[in-house]
């Protein structure tokens, strides 16, 4: 897309002769609304939370059995990346959550684009997929054993069912809140189907795609404890699968704290990758 | 006109004094008759005929809510879902300013000015391929050390003129309906090096076409058929259609001053030194150029009024070239003379 070829030039600073830059820099100040400029301050909350809990497992308010102290679970991680179990199961985690979310995202757009754009493809399309998505995805995984057995493609396959719908649905709603306006403009400037798509419905239908990325990315990872701990012998789920069976609530409580944190970093990744791609947008978030 | 105090109800009284006066004899560009369009209960257009000419400035007065929106609305094919009866002609071309902004606001400054430009622009897309081969034959002329000057591009141009654009355009469709695809096939066998059995009038062209390094000769022309043929998956029957009497030649259809702005617009574009003028029909569209056209063209200072050399090579403005033999001139002949 032309705007994100834009956004990633750098802006640069207005050139300002040496004698001009201890000049002062009176304004109006007028009242602001809105929050005010973005910063940098997303560590914040999940840091106040880790502090908090620190502070109730210092003074005994926490019992160690109800929940672990957070220097246990560091102690436990360390341990657990030395004798490189930690990473292995996360490797292989991973490359599950991003298969489930490829996937996903394929086939959602892909339906999301056939839906949106005739008449027919939401006829045949939209029912199915509202279906799907009244019936939670646990229910399905037993059909899914039967089907496809235990390995690798039925766990891919629990997560695309869990990615897609969030992405259909936002890339769906998204394109069909395109402004009618545009679609004129298209038509009395003669862009052909092609063309109408490349530079009017992709675009225009991208906001709704990246909130549903959103959802998608913390989905998969959702979607992932799921299956790891009904039937797997590897991954961050049956890690804390086993943990329960043997009692070892730090390794229970670090499988969630690193599930917590991979949720958070994906989130923050598609949030700066839709920060670049919508720079055209003028709005609160800033 | 149909504009009056009322709305846009009826037809403007006949002899009315706003009837504007018709520019060319041809019919209207812009024909309405008994357009109807309502909104719920309330119709809003009742029966409006309206008859634009060419050339004709067309205002449309009224208040608020009388139908001008409704009715522009009609004639650029913007109101399919609104209910209505009527017949509107209009030329295949209509271009609308929006009352409010139309900018796509997520496209560049760019890309919104010419949002549709390639899509639909041949004339456009035609002067960018002309620049683009321009600059990338002298910029190789230049590399190789020549002066790219020394090497002059003169596309040939096929002028359809008429004394109006409709009366040109009628030339040219009554031109093309002259060509019989099988003689015209025969000339595109010929440019493309194959028997023209293989060049069946209902299929595409066959796909073990030579490759451009084995055609001798027009080889810029083979290509341009063969990729438009490509691009747009034509038949051989479509592409003889589109190539026209310029056998891939382009053709500037219009009036005089039409085809002088065109010639111009390539000139100063970059995209022509000059140009061959391959009239359509002799000797009459040889006439129509030299009467009508090269006067604005001298007019405007870009083709000479008299000459000034003897040659070929002096009315180009070519130099003449250094004997690439050293020596005399008697060894030079000599060694050729050796050669054969």
């Amino acid at each position: 897309m032309s705007a994100a070829a834009v956004a990633e030039r750098t802006a640069a600073a207005p050139r300002q002769g040496p004698a001009l830059a201890g000049r002062a820099d009176v304004r109006p100040t007028g009242r602001r609304l809105g929050p005010g400029r973005r910063r940098r301050l997303a560590w914040v909350g999940p840091s106040a939370l880790l502090l908090l809990w620190a502070a109730a497992s210092a003074t005994g308010l926490l019992d160690p059995r109800i929940l672990s102290e957070p220097w246990t679970v560091v102690a436990t991680a360390s341990e657990l990346i030395a004798d490189g179990r930690l990473q292995e199961n996360l490797a292989i985690s991973a490359q599950r959550a991003g298969l489930g979310l490829f996937f996903g995202i394929v086939v959602g757009a892909v339906l999301a684009l056939l839906s949106g754009l005739s008449r027919a493809g939401e006829a045949l399309i939209d029912g199915p997929v509202q279906i799907k998505r009244a019936i939670p995805g646990l229910a399905l995984i037993p059909l899914l054993i039967l089907w496809f057995g235990i390995d690798e493609t039925m766990k891919v396959l629990t997560i695309t069912l869990g990615v897609f719908v969030p992405i259909y649905l936002q890339t769906h709603a998204g394109l069909r809140g395109i402004d009618l306006r545009y679609v004129e403009l298209a038509q009395t400037v003669g862009l052909s189907r092609a063309g109408f798509i490349r530079r009017v419905v992709l675009p225009g239908a991208l906001p709704g795609f990246f909130l549903g990325l959103r959802f998608a990315v913390t989905g998969a990872w959702v979607s992932l404890v799921v299956v790891e701990q009904i039937n797997s012998t590897s991954g961050i789920g049956y890690m804390m699968e086993l943990a329960r069976t043997y009692g070892q609530t730090n390794i229970i409580v670090l499988g969630l704290a690193v599930y917590g944190i991979l949720g958070l970093l994906s989130d923050g990744i598609v949030r700066f990758i839709e920060r670049k791609a919508l720079s055209w947008q003028r709005t609160l978030a800033g | 006109m149909a504009a009056h105090s009322g709305g846009l109800t009826a037809v403007a009284p006949s002899g009315s004094s706003r009837t504007a006066p018709r520019t060319g004899a041809g019919s209207p560009t812009v024909s309405v008759r008994g357009l109807i369009r309502g909104f719920g209960p309330k119709g809003v257009l009742n029966g409006v005929d309206l008859d634009i000419a060419p050339g004709e400035f067309v205002a449309l007065l009224g208040p608020s809510g009388c139908g001008k929106s409704t009715l522009l609305r009609a004639l650029a094919g913007l109101d399919h879902d609104v209910k209505g009866s009527g017949v509107i002609n209009v030329p295949d071309r209509v271009s609308v300013v929006f009352q409010d902004s139309r900018l796509l606001p997520w496209d560049t400054v760019l890309g919104n000015v010419t949002l549709g430009l390639r899509d639909h622009d041949a004339d456009a897309k035609a002067l960018a391929d002309a620049q683009e081969f321009y600059r990338d034959l002298k910029s190789r002329t230049a590399a190789a050390g020549r002066d790219p000057e020394s090497i002059k591009i003169l596309p040939g141009i096929v002028p359809v003129i008429g004394d109006t654009a409709e009366e040109a355009q009628a030339l040219e469709r009554e031109l093309d309906r002259l060509i019989k695809p099988e003689y015209a096939r025969i000339q595109l066998a010929k440019t493309l090096r194959v028997a023209p059995e293989d060049l069946p009038l209902d299929r595409q062209l066959p796909d073990n076409l030579p490759s451009e390094d084995e055609i001798e000769g027009a080889k810029s022309r083979y290509t341009l058929i063969v990729q438009l043929a490509r691009r747009e998956k034509l038949t051989v029957r479509e592409l003889i259609g589109r190539l026209g009497g310029g056998r891939g030649h382009r053709t500037f259809t219009g009036t005089a001053l039409q085809v002088a702005d065109a010639i111009q617009e390539w000139f100063d574009g970059g995209a022509a030194d000059g140009f061959n003028i391959m009239p359509p029909v002799l000797p009459s569209g040889l006439e129509a150029f030299v009467d009508l056209v090269v006067p604005i063209l001298q007019e405007r200072g870009l083709f000479r009024t008299e000459y000034t050399g003897r040659t070929l090579r002096e009315h180009y403005g070519l130099g003449r070239p250094d004997n690439r033999f050293a020596g005399a001139d008697g060894q030079a002949l000599a060694s050729i003379g050796s050669a054969f």
